[in-house]
């Protein structure tokens, strides 16, 4: 179900809205919440509750098995399996086809025959939505609680609960189980302000992504779909279009997650800070998808030894980190790139900021987002033609080209002031707002809901 | 609690301007209009009526408006296969209900609003589809008032976009939004009168009902040569593929079929003609062969289920029609000749 749809707003929000405050005690509230997550999740497919449940049940035993043993060894032995056994889920559905298709061509270069009934058996998988999202979150609790930075959770419901509760559970954020295990030990009462706040939220996040985003999906999809065409202006015009769209969209949803939870008292970790403020690559990693940068710090980037071993080192894990952040978005070797891209970028960054040189902030700032929108054509673009043609019109291979249309320079103009000129909507003290400015907001929020029926699934759906 | 209350005031009062003035505006022509077909029928020889006066989604609110005017008692109900049965000469209480796209899930609701009409005991000449009961059909005509599908209509981005533009282009159509799509009376000399906008019909482009709710094309209203028209089969193929007939569409058939009964009505089903060709190669073909087959054997019994006939005309002979007894050469509207002949064997069925 998305959150910008009729049946989410018309119907499940009221609804878990009303049963959430008319229950008058934390473990019904609990109950309440869980179902109407797997009612929420089910909507996609009959099935992906079934896969939630038991990617629930592994990391929820291996968290049990991992705080009551004693052994180091078998500790870590105990840890290894439960990961794997979340982690074998993910790779199953989201990798199989992926692997199974290159091993055929592989396999084909070599034999003129390939694979064809692994290739045909592995196409019918199809990917559940949000498992990336509550697979990580699965991992991290079972290496925290391994590590015992978090008590092991006893209680079922609430860990069930972390897992599948519906504002995160599709696109994240990437949740901590010892951000909300506290939150959910308590019996939350209404708190006008929290609620406006979170309403509010909510409505600004979805009119980021019906007014913004997607208005500048439909002319940039328009550009990117003939790419070869795209000359300088129309390749930049196009790129920056994505660039500003993918933000939009997913920190819009960001942002009505953020605004769900408040809704019934919980706090959620924010996941933007308008990342094209950064001045340089490693800022733009803590601005952008934070939650997941973050996850892949704590969780990879340290583990392989982070900056502990010397440079090489380092810029190998930065390498590894980022190449298989990039994987983690989808089975696909232009993700990979992306990943790599930014690898890349971060290891060169330690290396030019030793030379000392004072750049000013403008400049900085700009060439960050350059740097970053020449990354979002191997994310946007899936083939190697396609990507070879954007790069080659943004270097004026292809000519100079046309402009793109008014709507669109008015749209990014739009988006660039929101961007440069607005702080991150998460940072702002909504609670407190007056009645014209919440009503100010409603009207926004009408105005998004007309433009409902000509709205785009998230982009971050998918992953 | 006042700002969450003028949060939601505000949201409903956004939402309500909006379709305030997409209804008042109607940019598409939702809502049905009945002054064009009241001066149709006020005539003193009726005017067809253009289709291009209608959006196809008032179709059946226009359908029932024939019924309500013409105090209809025998009715025909079905897809435009069933558009040309008409009419006998001098027969007042008869209405032509057909509507393209109309299917098994469109019945029972069309009979309970006739019913509400309170026109008493009806006689229904149901034309039924083989291609309604195959996997690729969809129902399309509905004669149910959905307040869910207005409300998206009226809250849509593209009705949004298209009344700004007509009052852009046209500021003065918020006082007279109707004056843009306005609609006359044009006639032929000597000859027949369509109500339409502009002269369009006569002029040659788009088809009529005529004042009994028949179907007539363009030509067989201006009189020029029959263009070659796409088969119906080959149009609605999707419609006749599978094993076996879609159990749902039973289901909503019968249901259709119960009310009529439960109304003391008499129905008549029908399957209309195909040319040969077609009806050959539907029965032959892999892909189709199991519903066409499923549905000649099984609707007579159906019918006769609720105590009602089920006459079986797919082949052209037995009505009988000639082998190029159909519209535009597409081998499944049968013109009006034998329409008339299909109509004396429904008559006879009926009083029978």
């Amino acid at each position: 179900m998305l959150f910008n749809s009729y049946a989410f707003l018309g119907v499940f929000l009221p609804a878990v809205l009303a049963g959430f405050y008319a229950l008058r005690r934390q473990a019904l509230r609990l109950v309440f919440v869980v179902v109407a997550s797997y009612v929420f999740y089910a909507y996609s497919a009959l099935w992906f509750p079934a896969l939630m449940a038991g990617s629930t049940a592994i990391s929820f035993a291996g968290g049990r098995l991992v705080a009551a043993e004693r052994d180091p060894r078998r500790r870590k032995l105990i840890l290894a399996v439960g990961i794997a056994g979340t982690l074998a889920l993910l790779l199953y559905f989201k990798y199989a086809q992926f692997v199974a298709g290159n091993a055929s061509s592989f396999v084909s270069v070599i034999t003129g025959r390939g694979l064809p009934s692994l290739k045909a058996f592995t196409e019918g998988i199809a990917l559940p939505v949000g498992i990336s999202f509550y697979t990580f979150e699965a991992i991290s609790y079972q290496v925290d609680v391994y590590r015992g930075d978090v008590p092991v959770e006893r209680n079922p419901l609430r860990y069930a609960f972390f897992i599948s509760f519906f504002p995160h559970l599709i696109a994240g954020p990437i949740v901590r189980y010892g951000k909300l295990e506290p939150q959910l030990r308590r019996f939350y009462r209404f708190d006008v302000d929290l609620f406006v706040s979170g309403l509010l939220l909510f409505s600004l996040g979805l009119a980021k992504k019906v007014l913004v985003a997607d208005q500048i999906a439909v002319r940039t999809d328009r550009l990117l779909g003939s790419p070869g065409q795209l000359g300088l202006f129309g390749s930049w015009g196009a790129m920056l279009g994505y660039a500003f769209q993918i933000y939009f969209d997913f920190s819009g949803y960001s942002d009505m997650a953020l605004g769900l939870a408040r809704m019934v008292g919980i706090e959620l970790p924010w996941n933007f800070d308008r990342p094209y403020r950064a001045r340089s690559p490693r800022e733009f990693w803590r601005r952008w998808h934070v939650t997941l940068s973050s996850w892949l710090r704590d969780y990879l980037y340290i583990p392989l030894g982070g900056n502990r071993k010397g440079e090489l080192r380092r810029d190998a894990n930065l390498l590894a980190t980022m190449g298989l952040g990039g994987l983690w978005h989808g089975a696909s070797f232009s993700f990979l790139f992306w990943g790599l891209w930014h690898g890349g970028l971060l290891a060169g960054q330690r290396h030019v900021s030793k030379l000392g040189l004072r750049v000013p902030a403008v400049l900085a700032t700009a060439a960050t987002f350059v740097l970053v929108t020449i990354g979002w054509v191997f994310f946007r673009m899936r083939s190697p033609g396609a990507i070879r043609d954007v790069l080659g019109g943004m270097t004026g291979l292809h000519g100079v080209g046309a402009l793109p249309s008014r709507t669109l320079l008015g749209l990014l103009s739009a988006a660039a002031v929101l961007m440069w000129g607005v702080p991150e909507e998460w940072r702002w003290r909504l609670g407190g707002w007056s009645v014209p400015r919440v009503a100010a907001v409603g009207a926004l929020a009408a105005v998004a809901v007309v433009f409902l029926n000509s709205t785009q699934r998230f982009i971050y759906f998918k992953f | 609690m006042a700002r969450i209350a003028a949060f939601f005031a505000t949201v409903a009062l956004v939402l309500g301007g909006v379709a305030a003035l997409d209804w008042w505006v109607d940019p598409f022509d939702d809502r049905y209009d009945p002054a064009p077909l009241a001066a149709a029928l006020a005539q003193p020889r009726p005017c067809f009526v253009g289709w291009d006066v209608f959006s196809t989604r008032a179709w059946p609110e226009l359908k029932l408006d024939y019924f309500r005017r013409r105090d209809a008692r025998v009715v025909v109900v079905g897809t435009s296969r069933a558009g040309k049965i008409g009419a006998l000469p001098g027969e007042l209480q008869f209405a032509n209900l057909n509507v393209p796209g109309t299917g098994p899930e469109t019945l029972a609701p069309l009979f309970r609003r006739l019913h509400s009409m309170g026109h008493g005991r009806l006689t229904v000449y149901l034309s039924v589809e083989s291609f309604w009961f195959g996997r690729g059909w969809r129902t399309q005509a509905s004669f149910t008032h959905s307040y869910l599908r207005s409300t998206k209509y009226l809250l849509s981005t593209q009705t949004l976009h298209a009344t700004l533009d007509e009052l852009r282009q046209a500021p003065g159509a918020i006082r007279h939004p109707r004056a843009l799509r306005a609609w006359g009376i044009f006639r032929r000399r000597g000859g027949r009168c369509v109500v339409s906008r502009g002269n369009t019909v006569l002029a040659g482009a788009g088809n009529t009902w005529a004042p009994d709710g028949e179907l007539w094309y363009n030509e067989e209203v201006t009189g020029a040569p029959r263009p070659h028209g796409q088969p119906i089969a080959a149009l609605e193929h999707g419609g006749y593929v599978g094993s076996r007939l879609d159990p749902g569409r039973v289901d909503a058939l019968e249901d259709a079929l119960a009310v009529a009964r439960g109304y003391g009505w008499r129905v008549v089903g029908t399957s209309l003609p195909y040319s040969d060709y077609w009806r050959v190669r539907l029965a032959r073909d892999s892909a189709t062969r199991g519903v066409v087959t499923a549905f000649a054997r099984r609707m007579p019994g159906l019918f006769a289920r609720y105590g009602f006939r089920f006459l079986d005309l797919t082949n052209v002979r037995s009505v009988p029609c000639g082998a190029h007894s159909f519209s535009r050469f597409d081998g499944g509207h049968p013109d009006v000749a034998c329409a008339r002949k299909i109509r004396r064997l429904l008559d006879a069925a009926a009083a029978s």
